[in-house]
């Protein structure tokens, strides 16, 4: 059989109509059937859905009562529905309650698993499960299942229809087919015949005939045409022909005349200044002028028939080769500058332009390369650029700022280290931000006149130190140099310049004058500055006859306190007394620091000495108001010295050291006084320089002794103790009582070896008069705060008594109360130390601190003397009265010893007697005495003891003489 | 060895049969339902199948009240069963009463075996009152459901004719179920 595209186009038409009829016919009926079988199921499964629906609500009785034979009564009703195969009702714990099978053969069949699920199709089957519900509530579940039969019967009742229509459709299609074919093959073989005879003739004029309107009657109409068309087209080519021949000849002719005229252009070209070199398309060199050869140093031979290559200097990539024979190539013009190569092997620069020559047929033929030798200026830009570069990096890097800025102060330009010295993170944002620099960047904007002024005058400035503003408008020190650029006509059209920042060499410069001149501590004056300041001062009190007046000021007790409290306490204090003393001053006058805790205040315009006097008290105030320091409150006390010009001295120096020992003076007075200078002053300074110098030397020379002043029980009468006094005799002064050397001694430090004398004597000599079998008795030394506040004094108190072999419930040591009061934690684990190695503790001059009886229980002491002051009229005044008073009795509720001191006459006596103190002290009882002396009263009291109710004053198994008590104790009046 | 191998196997066999045994018990004592529990929960159930006339409630969502005359155990029974439940939109009630007079608002009252109902039955002439007993001769005397013993099963009786003059319409549903129906 033959393929099928071989066949006649009869048969095509036949097999195709057969093939077309059968195909609808398939297509029409199968998915007719797919509907109607689909819509089958869906009205299947509805049934079963409703069915199932109907059985679970007349079930719900028989559920809730679990009654299986009510349930089994429904599920009966299925008989009617020959679909049915089987049902199941469950009850809600899933257990079948009721069973129904079609063929009743409830045995073989069994349940499935209640669930819940929609009517579903299995291969055999239809099933669903439905819950069983009652008011809400599920209380079962029912299955039914149900065959399929009815849709296989009607899937049966689909292919007998499908098979019989396919049948007849074939049937119908052969027998019409050929009818039906006929009127398409026809024209169509007619065509075909009237083709082949045009092709055996050559004859253009046969036409086909037949007459329709339809497509093959469009196609005869086209064919013929062609035909129609080939005829003319035949004739035409043959005019063309004869046309031709006769052009040839005319061209001839013009030809000639244009190659005259290109002889004359050729001649232009070789006299021309510029090289020309003329390229074919392929880059053949094919003419270059003399200019050329000039330049390049090829002659005309050497070159022609090369290409440009042989020029090559290598300066240039392949890319720069491969774009300039893109643009060429494309008929564009291509200018340029190219490094070349000169025959000698020197390297030329050239400035060229190339432009392709098309042909009257619009192709490229040649190019023309037209080139100017351009050396020489080349390497003038060049240099003229490296260095511009150069100058560029400098100003740029430069580390100092460099800047232009026009005479109306507006910058011009800046370098990035300028930008950065004042706070810009570039050039141009300083440049942006800052219009005049007069006003935004000089702290003084009058010094820029200045500065402009002088490099107008004299072309230039150097080193001007300036004080310029940041972007946040902190300041900067710098230092610049400036210059003025001119123009032509010598008009200034820029200034220009340099700066560096000096801000931190000027923060040292204002440091190292700062300290210079001021106290780093309270930012004070120090005492240079304080002699500059009054030297000017007095200068113009002297001019215009005014009075000045130098306060000297002294912090009472700041030595205790900067010891006791610590120096970085000590120093806060000062800070702070400082800043109070700065505020009290007026702007014209001065305070200075000059010491540790010394100040000078200079007040001017003081008309007269109560002025001053007002304005010490003023400081005496201010200072007596509560310090609060470190978290401490503090009260604390000064004294203060006043000189005045011109009655107390007529230069600074003087002033201050009169001013000094005023204060000195009004220390001695007591805490918080102030004091003026007199000549009187004078002599007693003198006096204490010659006693200070004395008193260095009155321990070698031997010149301290001491005495003994007995203390007596008040009650027996009898000696219970001394006091160790001390004494100096000098060589030329004569004695001189305590109370003149003490405080100088304390002050320069002396008191610490005198101390330690005193101590070491007075306990040797009690322990002598021991030794010579005297009645031991108590020994009291006076300790002054300055050496009980050595760290050595414990170490003193034991060596001492090693070495003497004095037994230390014979020492009692006297304290005084301002001692207890200034270190309390320190104090009393010392006195406990003391107290612990056996000897006696004594608060002298009782009364005349502030401290309470109270507050000195926590101390270990055991003896108060009361101080003479309160004694002296404690006959005849009522207050005394009532003090000592009170001291006793709470002396005594603290089971603490009192001893009277400065008992003089018999009132006191009395009253002394009857208040019951225990011990009392002064002439009316004994003088201080010498040792020896001390020995004979001690002796003779011992004989006769009349008046001394003394226990029982016995003979020792030695012969000795013993007193039940005695003390010593010594006073040392201040 | 050997010995001690077949020991141990035969302790292991028992151990499992042991546990096998009470694991089989356990439940078996726990699903046990006493007569009166099933009696309890047929009585809520029953509520499920009547419908009482309007008047009977004083609102729409008033309490089913399910009551129970002098037996509070079985009060307390039905009162597990019922509690939370809701039917037709009521909550249900179970609640103990002492006499008829108490039980005129009830929807179902339950009589015990040990009580004569005649009595209360006239008290509750005129209300719609479902009474449910056990004592022989309940239904005659006019009482609307019975529970009958059949071997260990609970079923019940119903005179429906008594029902219907009580004004309660019961569902033919639950009258299929019951054993026998007083027509």
């Amino acid at each position: 059989m033959k393929p099928f595209r071989d066949w006649s186009i009869r048969h095509k038409l036949t097999g195709l109509l057969v093939a077309t009829a059968c195909v609808t016919a398939i297509l029409v009926i199968v998915p007719i059937g797919a509907f109607d079988l689909a819509g089958l199921k869906q009205s299947m499964a509805l049934n079963l859905t409703t069915l199932s629906d109907v059985l679970s609500r007349n079930s719900t009785a028989a559920l809730t009562f679990h009654d299986a034979d009510a349930a089994r009564d429904v599920l009966q009703a299925l008989r009617a529905e020959s679909s049915v195969t089987a049902a199941c009702i469950y009850a809600e714990d899933g257990k079948p309650l009721a069973l129904y099978v079609r063929n009743g053969n409830e045995a073989d069949f069994k349940p499935p698993l209640a669930q819940v699920r929609a009517a579903t199709f299995e291969p055999n089957r239809l099933v669903v499960f439905r819950r069983i519900m009652l008011d809400g509530e599920p209380i079962g579940t029912i299955y039914i299942e149900s065959d399929l039969q009815q849709l296989q019967q009607r899937l049966r009742a689909y292919d007998a229809a499908a098979l019989g229509t396919a049948l007849i459709t074939l049937f119908l299609a052969l027998l019409l087919a050929p009818g039906l074919q006929r009127p398409i093959s026809r024209p169509l073989i007619e065509l075909v015949q009237t083709a082949e005879a045009v092709s055996k003739g050559a004859d253009y004029s046969i036409r086909a005939g037949l007459e329709s309107r339809d497509e093959f009657g469009q196609l005869v109409f086209a064919f013929n045409d062609m035909l129609e068309q080939i005829e003319r087209r035949d004739l035409q080519l043959r005019r063309h022909r004869e046309h031709l021949e006769e052009e040839v000849v005319s061209r001839t002719a013009e030809l000639f005349a244009t190659n005259a005229r290109l002889k004359l252009h050729a001649e232009a070209l070789k006299a021309a200044a510029n090289s020309v070199l003329i390229t074919d398309l392929s880059g053949q060199i094919v003419w270059c002028n003399p200019a050329f050869s000039v330049s390049s140093g090829y002659s005309s031979e050497e070159v022609l028939g090369q290409t440009p290559r042989l020029l090559h200097s290598g300066r240039h990539d392949k890319e720069f080769y491969r774009q300039m024979w893109a643009t060429i190539a494309a008929g564009e013009t291509w200018r340029g500058e190219i490094v070349n190569r000169r025959k000698d092997g020197e390297l030329y620069t050239e400035e060229m332009t190339v432009t392709p020559v098309s042909s009257q047929s619009e192709s490229i033929t040649h190019f023309v390369a037209i080139k100017q030798d351009i050396t020489d200026r080349k390497l003038a830009e060049q240099a003229l650029s490296q260095a511009e570069e150069k100058y560029r990096a400098i100003f740029e890097d430069a580390v100092i700022g460099i800047f232009q800025i026009t005479p109306e102060g507006r910058p011009v330009s800046i370098n990035r280290a300028l930008a950065q010295m004042h706070g810009y993170d570039s050039p141009e944002e300083f440049l942006t931000e800052v219009c005049d620099v007069s006003h935004e960047v000089f702290v003084d904007p009058l010094q820029i006149v200045h500065l402009l002024r002088e490099v107008a005058a004299n072309g230039q400035v150097r080193g001007a130190e300036v004080e310029v503003y940041r972007r946040d408008r902190s300041r900067k020190w710098v230092v610049a140099n400036m210059r003025a650029a001119r123009d032509a006509s010598g008009e200034i059209v820029l200034y220009e310049g340099t700066i560096e920042d000096i801000t931190d060499r000027k923060i040292a410069e204002e440091r190292v004058q700062f300290l210079a001149y001021y106290d780093a501590l309270t930012g004070l004056p120090n005492r240079v500055l304080l002699q500059d300041r009054i030297g000017r001062v007095l200068a113009t009190a002297r001019r215009r006859k005014e009075v000045v007046a130098v306060l000297f000021l002294d912090l009472d007790r700041f030595k205790i306190i900067n010891d006791s409290l610590g120096h970085s306490f000590g120093d806060a204090l000062l800070q702070e007394a400082a800043s109070r003393l700065q505020a009290l001053m007026r702007e014209q006058d001065t305070v200075a620091r000059v010491g540790g805790d010394e100040f000078v205040g200079v007040l001017t315009s003081v008309k007269r000495a109560s002025d001053a006097a007002v304005a010490a008290q003023r400081v005496l105030n201010a200072m007596a108001a509560e310090f609060c320091v470190n978290g401490h409150t503090i009260n604390v006390t000064c004294s203060v010295g006043i000189s005045m010009f011109p009655d107390h001295g007529l230069d600074g120096e003087t002033l201050i050291k009169n001013a000094d020992a005023a204060m000195y003076c009004a220390k001695q007075r007591g805490p918080n006084n102030i004091e003026f200078f007199t000549e009187n002053l004078n002599i007693q300074i003198i006096e204490r320089l010659t006693l200070e110098n004395g008193l260095r030397l009155a321990l070698e020379r031997r010149e301290l002794f001491l005495e003994y002043q007995p203390q007596m029980d008040i009650l027996t009468g009898g000696i219970v103790g001394v006091e160790a006094l001390i004494r100096w005799q000098h060589p030329e002064m004569g004695l001189i009582p305590p109370d003149k050397f003490i405080r100088i001694a304390e002050n320069s430090g002396l008191i610490v070896p005198i101390g330690e004398w005193v101590l070491m004597t007075a306990c040797t000599q009690a322990r002598r008069w021991q030794e010579e079998d005297l009645p031991p008795m108590r020994i009291a030394v006076n300790v002054s705060a300055v050496q009980f506040r050595q760290d050595g004094f414990r170490d003193l108190v034991r060596r001492v008594l090693r070495e003497t072999g004095l037994d230390p419930q014979y020492l009692e040591l006297e304290l005084t109360e301002s001692l207890l009061l200034s270190n309390a934690d320190v104090m009393f684990s010392v006195l406990e130390e003391l107290s612990e190695m056996g000897l006696k503790l004594a608060i002298d001059d009782f009364g005349t601190g502030y401290s309470s009886l109270s507050y000195l229980r926590q101390f270990p002491v055991n003896k108060l003397k009361i101080d003479r002051s309160f004694v002296r009229d404690v006959a005849v005044n009522p207050d005394d009265a009532a003090i000592t008073t009170a001291i006793i009795g709470m002396a005594r509720t603290l089971n603490l010893k009192v001893l009277a001191e400065g008992v003089e006459d018999e009132a006191q006596m009395a009253f002394l007697r009857a208040h019951r103190c225990d011990e009392i002290q002064g002439y009316y009882f004994s003088h201080p005495l010498l040792a020896d002396e001390i020995a004979g009263r001690l002796i003779e009291a011992a004989l006769d003891s009349p008046t001394v109710a003394s226990p029982h004053p016995t003979i020792g198994p030695d012969g000795q003489i013993l007193l039940p008590a005695l003390s010593f104790s010594s006073t040392e009046t201040l | 060895m050997a010995e001690n191998q077949s020991l141990r196997t035969r302790w292991m066999l028992l151990s499992i049969a042991l546990l096998l045994l009470l694991s089989w018990q356990a439940p078996a004592f726990g699903q046990a339902v006493s007569d009166d529990q099933v009696k309890a929960a047929y009585l809520y159930n029953f509520a499920k199948f009547v419908d009482w006339p309007a008047e009977s409630f004083t609102s729409l969502k008033a309490p089913i009240r399910l009551c129970v005359l002098n037996d509070r155990a079985f009060q307390s029974q039905l009162e597990q069963i019922v509690s939370g439940k809701i039917i037709t939109g009521r909550p249900v009630l179970a609640i103990p009463v002492q006499t008829g007079e108490e039980s005129r608002d009830c929807q179902v009252l339950y009589i015990n075996a040990s009580q004569q109902p005649r009595h209360i039955f006239d008290l509750l002439q005129g209300t719609s009152v479902l009474t449910v007993g056990e004592t022989s001769g309940f239904l005659e005397q006019g009482g609307i459901i019975t529970f009958v013993l059949q071997g260990d099963q609970v079923h019940f009786q119903v005179n429906h004719r008594a029902a219907t003059q009580a004004g309660l319409h019961m569902s033919s549903r639950l009258l299929s179920v019951a054993k026998a129906v007083i027509e």
